[in-house]
């Protein structure tokens, strides 16, 4: 994708929660919490290698869940040194650790805990070595400026909230979004009103 | 067009401009002040800029670059030569000018302000149309929302639909699997980044927790 893109692939990754019945109802493997845990470090090693040098690190990779012998990347991603990698959810100990360690983005939720994740979040980063303040915040939200934008002002000020707490990137849905005119109210009332915050 | 540039002729002054590649467009945002949409090179806003208009560049990233001055006025994109979004552009009278002032009372930025981008989940491909018109109106969404100035496009990593709050949902819902989906929408627009995002369903779910699976029956 990133380079068919152009460079504007995002790896968005995270251990998954509600894909139980899913998984069930297609015959898909579901392994309790702690493995999926484990899994999403290890696939995340395992992509830093492929996206390593020219075509991958190409060593062989030991996890307790996946064991590539050549992790080979042809073509190289052409984003560099890699893709962006968002590590999805809030969890404390476990999901922002991994942010810390890995994600060059976390994406939270829009809730009254949401400072105290971010404290979390700096904390797993001064043990882990690595530097909070280059992890792109971001909230999940959803966007309605109501109809012909009656609702824009509202919207925006509750993105200027999200702000000021340290949100830098908002990924919201749009209600009627295949109604366009949604889209187009955002682009006019909303989004240039939110760059300028 | 040019009642538009006439109108910020009376803006102000100039602070810098950017690039000289890059064509404004303008998007409607008052009325009064700017009329239809229009398009005009980068080179003539210097010549109105030099004559008034007014703006700075508050965040400039390597591909693009965000210009605002204070108040609040019609809001524009910078378009590259090939039509890829550059930044957003927002323009303000200066106060003297005696309008715009209080059109839309948008605050002076906070000292350190951020930029936020804005960014479309699309989490389903339920629509009224049904499924024979998907790609139409998902390729339609794309390029819309890359022309409204989202920053990115995401669309869950799952094969199952589940409910959001205030509409209906469950397996037997579209559900487009991500890869080729993202693939789809990378080859309708031109500048936005493409993600999945698995985190969505868990907000949507939060106050459906914990209930008797299967959880879209809440």
């Amino acid at each position: 994708l990133d380079v068919l893109s152009g460079g504007r692939a995002w790896l968005g990754i995270g251990a998954g929660h509600f894909e139980q019945d899913e998984a069930r109802g297609l015959g898909i493997a579901f392994p309790p919490l702690q493995d999926r845990y484990e899994m999403l470090a290890e696939t995340l090693q395992i992509c830093l290698r492929m996206w390593n040098g020219e075509r991958g690190d190409q060593r062989p990779f030991a996890g307790k869940h996946y064991q590539p012998d050549r992790p080979l990347n042809s073509p190289q991603s052409q984003t560099r040194p890699h893709p962006p990698i968002l590590v999805g959810g809030d969890g404390e100990q476990k999901t922002l650790r991994l942010v810390a360690r890995f994600a060059d983005a976390c994406s939270l939720r829009p809730i009254p805990e949401l400072p105290h994740k971010l404290e979390v979040l700096r904390r797993h980063c001064g043990a882990e070595g690595t530097d909070y303040d280059a992890i792109e915040k971001t909230c999940v939200f959803a966007f309605d400026a109501g109809e012909a934008g009656t609702k824009a002002g509202e919207l925006v000020e509750r993105l200027r909230r999200l702000s000021e707490q340290g949100i830098q990137t908002v990924f919201g849905r749009v209600a009627k979004v295949e109604q366009i005119t949604p889209l187009e109210i955002m682009g006019r009332d909303v989004i240039p009103a939110v760059a300028a915050l | 067009m040019d009642q538009s540039r006439e109108a910020h002729h009376s803006a102000g002054r100039a602070r810098r401009c950017r690039s000289k590649e890059l064509t404004l467009v303008m998007q409607q945002r008052d009325e009064a002040l700017v009329g239809d949409a229009e398009t005009a090179r980068i080179e003539e806003q210097e010549q109105w800029a030099a004559g008034g208009g007014a703006y700075d560049v508050v965040e400039d990233l390597k591909d693009r670059a965000v210009v605002r001055r204070g108040g609040d006025t019609p809001a524009g994109v910078l378009v590259g030569d090939h039509g890829q979004l550059r930044g957003i552009v927002v323009f303000t009278l200066d106060e003297e000018a005696g309008r715009g002032a209080g059109a839309h009372q948008r605050r002076q930025p906070a000292p350190g302000g951020r930029l936020v981008k804005v960014s479309l989940q699309i989490p389903s491909s339920t629509w009224p149309s049904g499924p024979g018109r998907i790609g139409a109106t998902l390729a339609e969404i794309a390029r819309t929302a890359e022309a409204s100035g989202f920053d990115s496009l995401a669309v869950p990593d799952q094969l199952w639909q589940h409910p959001w709050p205030g509409r209906p949902g469950g397996p037997e819902r579209e559900m487009l699997e991500a890869s080729s989906t993202l693939a789809f929408l990378a080859a309708h627009t031109s500048r936005v980044k493409l993600l999945t995002m698995v985190t969505n369903r868990r907000f949507g779910l939060r106050r459906c927790w914990p209930r008797p699976s299967p959880p879209w029956t809440c």
